[in-house]
């Protein structure tokens, strides 16, 4: 099975007209952020190994019973061995891996998931402060906006039509105030 | 059997399921014929609302929402040569040229009629095998789950096309997510901070549609933003030249039909193989099967045939290992896994013994459901053409808000939507670095029973992991998993 949402304009003959973006995120990963990403995971199960597991897991209730932190343990020593190999696979075969994929976005990608991380916390935090009728309107009119929707008319009706239709029909459907 | 499909043909023919599967169909393909977006983002998004249904009307509209959202796919690839879903890309090849040629809508009548008749077909191959393969299952013991688990894992990692081991990376990283909450066999509290919300885990749902929907929107959302907006793109050439598609003439190319049913079906009971494979698979061998194989690509209507019918059978065929053996086929045999639990139904080989009434029930709405499929997919041609045009930036924003609605409405609980947002960063970040989230969230989903199963093997045998080797079946199994991962890291 192909992961398809990570395949958004797969195509076989895309539109050559379309405006070819300055750092596309979406070409794939070059093997210096394959690097990168193998040593923040193997930094990531390190940290679970030796500090989150032991911490924050249960003893063995009976000599006979496996401990509650095996399994996890489990599932992250293998997150370490196949990060660690990740990485070495990358550095074994960097410049070939260079010359077939070349670097791409890079920094984009970091700007992309730090834009995202800000805008999730602030909606987290503004749907319990503000509420629903706040959040889906100007989450929608950012969506629009970033996506190149400039007719204002559309912009209006398409979050009026939304927020309404959500508002009531988790209402009126399902019985379920929206926050 | 026969009798427990009449019984379920009489529990499953009635307006309201009629009308959930003809919905579920309806949003699938409008869903389906937007590129980017596609089955799995449908069912990610409505799932959730199922919560108010009952079982049966739930998971018929959920098998509707995916046989509507992959069919789908092959509007935009006839009309505007822009696939609305990976697999569809096959039928772009033959279906595109047709349209300009002013057979579009001959075009997409044999892309609806073959994904009907494939569909058909691996549905009958699902009710036919299904009892066979829980048969078997029930000698499997946890030492046997547990190999066929590893080996399942070891199928799926084959996602990552390039690169295997971002593929069980992306498992791992979802086994470990599953270990958070309260510990199956004790309950004592594992990685929870004390945090109440936790002590089930993470929801299966956020982290669905989280990792899954929002960050697929949220990616083509940052890259329409880098491009400053899309082109539109244009129906062309949508003229009615030739509409006429007798039955005659589509059955005439029988062999390709059943040839493709019988590829997308093998493809889709194999856990991770998935229907882009089996669209491609199935292409290649119509066109080495066919007379003049030099007419494929140029408007051939088997290269659409092919595609589409190989596509369409792997929907039915996945939900084989899902309900015979509690293990998905695919993403969308995985939702609707999660979907099962939620309406209390254990997926395994327990499920046919002890809800069989139900399951004989959505056998016939799967088959009930193929004639709705031909009938609204025939009357919604000139639509759906319509719907392909719709901006993207005006399609995405209000799904987004669908995302948090559908997260929220099940428990009324802020911390299930702050879930799905982290999520959504977790998802984002892993595509862009070509992680397959799929492999995360099957891993999420399987990673409880690997656990069960794994620790009761070592009660069974006092943590001696040499009682694999004592059972043929778990043997076998470890042997093919070995096999299939040694294979993958030599071709890395």
């Amino acid at each position: 099975m192909t992961d398809r949402t990570s395949e958004p304009h797969s195509g076989a003959d895309p539109a050559p007209e379309s405006p070819a973006p300055t750092a596309d995120t979406s070409a794939g990963p070059g093997p210096r952020q394959e690097l990168a990403a193998g040593a923040v995971l193997a930094g990531l199960s390190l940290f679970a190994l030796f500090w989150l597991i032991p911490n924050h897991t249960g003893e063995a209730t009976s000599d006979h019973e496996v401990a509650p932190g095996f399994f996890p343990q489990v599932a992250a020593g293998a997150l370490l061995v196949l990060s660690l190999l990740l990485v070495g696979h990358r550095l074994i075969r960097f410049r070939k891996l260079r010359s077939i994929r070349p670097a791409t976005g890079g920094f984009a990608v970091l700007t992309e998931i730090a834009i995202l991380a800000a805008g999730t916390l602030v909606v987290a935090w503004a749907l319990g402060a503000a509420g629903y009728l706040v959040v889906a309107p100007a989450m929608m009119a950012a969506g629009l906006l970033a996506g190149g929707e400039r007719r204002w008319w559309a912009i209006g009706l398409v979050i009026a039509g939304m927020t309404a239709a959500t508002w009531f029909g988790a209402d009126l459907l399902f019985g379920v105030q929206l926050p | 059997m026969i009798e427990q499909l009449i019984a379920g043909f009489g529990n499953a023919l009635t307006v309201t399921n009629l009308l959930f599967i003809a919905a579920g169909i309806t949003l699938g393909i409008v869903i389906g014929v937007i590129p980017g977006l596609g089955s799995v983002t449908a069912l990610a998004v409505l799932i959730p609302i199922t919560f108010y249904m009952s079982p049966l009307a739930a998971i018929a509209f959920l098998v509707g929402v995916n046989k509507g959202g992959t069919s789908g796919g092959a509007i935009p690839a006839i009309l505007l040569n822009s696939p609305g879903t990976p697999e569809a890309a096959a039928t772009a090849l033959d279906g595109h040229p047709m349209a300009k040629r002013g057979e579009a809508q001959r075009a997409l009548k044999f892309a609806l009629f073959s994904s009907v008749t494939g569909d058909t077909i691996s549905d009958v191959l699902l009710i036919v095998l299904v009892v066979p393969f829980a048969a078997i299952a029930l000698q499997f013991g946890p030492l046997e789950y547990t190999a066929v688990l590893l080996f399942a894992f070891a199928l799926l990692s084959g996602i990552s096309g390039d690169s295997p081991i971002k593929g069980l990376i992306a498992i791992a990283v979802g086994v470990f997510l599953s270990t958070v909450g309260l510990d199956p066999v004790d309950g004592s509290q594992r990685m929870v901070f004390n945090e109440v919300e936790l002590f089930d885990g993470f929801p299966l749902f956020s982290l669905a549609v989280g990792s899954l929907a929002m960050a697929s929107v949220l990616g083509q959302l940052f890259e329409l933003w880098r491009a400053k907006g899309e082109k539109r793109l244009s129906v062309e050439e949508y003229s009615r030249i030739e509409t006429r598609l007798p039955a005659r003439e589509f059955f005439g190319h029988w062999k390709t039909i059943g040839r493709s049913a019988l590829i997308g079906s093998g493809v889709g009971m194999l856990p991770g193989l998935g229907v882009t494979l089996a669209a491609f698979l199935s292409y290649g061998a119509a066109r080495r099967a066919s007379k003049e194989p030099q007419s494929f690509g140029r408007g051939n209507p088997q290269g659409i045939i092919a595609t589409e019918a190989a596509n369409s059978a792997v929907v039915g065929a996945n939900l084989v290992p899902a309900i015979a053996l509690g293990i998905p086929g695919n993403i969308a045999a995985a939702l609707l896994i999660g979907a099962f639990i939620i309406h209390g139904i254990v997926p395994g080989p327990f499920m046919l013994t002890n809800h069989g009434e139900l399951i004989y029930a959505l056998f016939a709405s799967m088959l009930m459901a193929n004639g709705v499929h031909l009938v609204i997919g025939r009357i919604g041609i000139p639509l759906w053409a319509r719907i392909a045009q719709t901006p993207r930036a005006i399609i995405l924003p209000p799904v987004l808000v669908m995302c948090i609605v559908g997260v929220y409405l099940p428990n009324q609980s802020i911390f299930g939507v702050g879930v799905m947002l982290a999520f959504a960063c977790l998802g984002l970040a892993f595509q862009r670095l070509g992680f397959p989230i799929v492999c995360m969230v099957i891993g999420f989903l399987l990673g409880g029973m690997l656990e069960n199963s794994l620790r009761q093997s070592l009660r069974l045998h006092q943590s001696d992991l040499t009682a694999f080797l004592g059972s043929p079946i778990a043997l076998v199994f470890l042997a093919l998993t070995l096999f299939v991962l040694l294979r993958a890291l030599r071709r890395a």
